[in-house]
């Protein structure tokens, strides 16, 4: 697989479970466990939201939007600022997924394995990016 | 693709033209949408944390909580639960209907929902009732009822012991203020004045739910809507 493909890959991913993460948030459902506890405690925390948008609407949205870049980055010839663009969003996706892990571990004590690996597919993406850039740059 | 030396932008957007080039964005456009990405990332933190920190927090659901009410205080129906912490009934009604209550209606102003002690189980009921009034004084009644009902165990075995209370509140994040109230029993006396005043409304079960005053026969979310939706219309 190569490098663009894996962002897409990684970002959909991620897309995913944010995506289950907006439907256990507004249809009031449990999120079901897999075999760590915490998921309510995080869910019921106050850090859910930031204002009235629930923090599994950003990651959708944030994610969403990496992942249809890294897709458009698949075609031949894509525009740079798409580039730049997919460093800048998983940039900062990074940053507050990091932000946020901080608050599961040392503020609400409570670790949400589908944030974890929203997370894991957040940094991932950004990761694989910079690795793009580092290719055109030295080639 | 043969390794080149780098060009003037100029240079390579006339070459893009002509040729498949792999161009890619110079240092300063990363390193300006890196500050830029720096900038938005603290500065959605720092909305955030203003937000929690100058008004009670919301739930899950984004709602206002004060105590242990939660919702808006001028909204057309209110609902008062009568509820023991260690009820498998209770549990059931708050992890299965009570967060579609808090979405559909709480969230949305229509209902304000007030929670009541009947601790009549045991005495981990009252010490789990003291327990949520003290995660009130930090606003965190609800976070910490919904922790307790995740967590319950069996009936006064122990899962609700102070010491166990503390650990769980500890989990998400009360601190030694929490122990600290919990260890006075200063709302041991607000939990059994709530249990009588519910046994003096007539409540021989739990949960009972009373909307608007009238006490609930169907405590399910169809109950419910078919309560509520009248009053709202």
């Amino acid at each position: 697989m190569s490098g663009r493909s894996a962002i897409v890959a990684v970002a959909a991913a991620g897309t995913a479970v944010s995506a289950y993460l907006t439907w256990v948030h507004y249809s009031g459902a449990l999120a079901l466990c897999v075999g760590v506890g915490g998921c309510e405690t995080v869910q019921a925390s106050r850090y859910s939201m930031v204002g009235a948008v629930p923090v599994a609407v950003i990651g959708l949205v944030g994610l969403a939007t990496i992942a249809a870049l890294a897709a458009w980055r698949l075609r031949p010839d894509p525009p740079t600022w798409t580039l730049t663009a997919l460093f800048g969003l998983s940039l900062a996706a990074s940053l507050y997924v990091g932000y946020l892990t901080y608050l599961e571990l040392f503020v609400i004590r409570a670790i949400c394995p589908w944030c974890a690996s929203v997370a894991i597919a957040t940094i991932l993406a950004f990761v694989l990016t910079v690795r793009e850039l580092r290719a055109i740059d030295g080639g | 693709m043969a390794r080149r030396p780098r060009q003037p932008r100029a240079t390579r957007s006339a070459r893009a033209s002509r040729a498949p080039v792999r161009a890619g964005p110079n240092r300063r456009q990363l390193t300006i949408v890196a500050a830029f990405a720096v900038i938005a990332v603290v500065a959605v933190i720092f909305i955030a944390n203003s937000q929690n920190a100058a008004s009670p927090p919301p739930t899950a659901s984004g709602i206002r909580v004060s105590a242990n009410v939660m919702g808006q205080s001028n909204a057309p129906v209110t609902i008062e639960e009568w509820a023991d912490l260690q009820c498998p009934a209770c549990r059931q009604f708050a992890v299965g209907t009570e967060p579609q209550l808090r979405t559909a209606y709480i969230a949305t102003g229509k209902v304000r929902f007030v929670f009541h002690h009947l601790a009549f189980i045991g005495q981990e009921s009252i010490w789990a009732g003291e327990a949520v009034e003290c995660a009130g004084e930090q606003n965190r009644f609800w976070d910490l009822h919904d922790r307790l009902y995740a967590v319950q165990g069996g009936e006064n075995s122990g899962t609700f012991s102070k010491a166990n209370l503390e650990k769980i509140a500890g989990d998400i994040g009360l601190g030694a203020g929490f122990n600290a109230c919990l260890e006075s029993d200063r709302y041991l006396q607000r939990v059994t004045d709530d249990t009588k005043a519910g046994q003096a409304k007539g409540v021989n079960a739990t949960p009972t739910l009373f909307v608007n005053g009238r006490k609930l026969a169907d405590v399910s979310i169809d109950g419910l809507r078919a309560a509520i939706d009248p009053l709202i219309k």
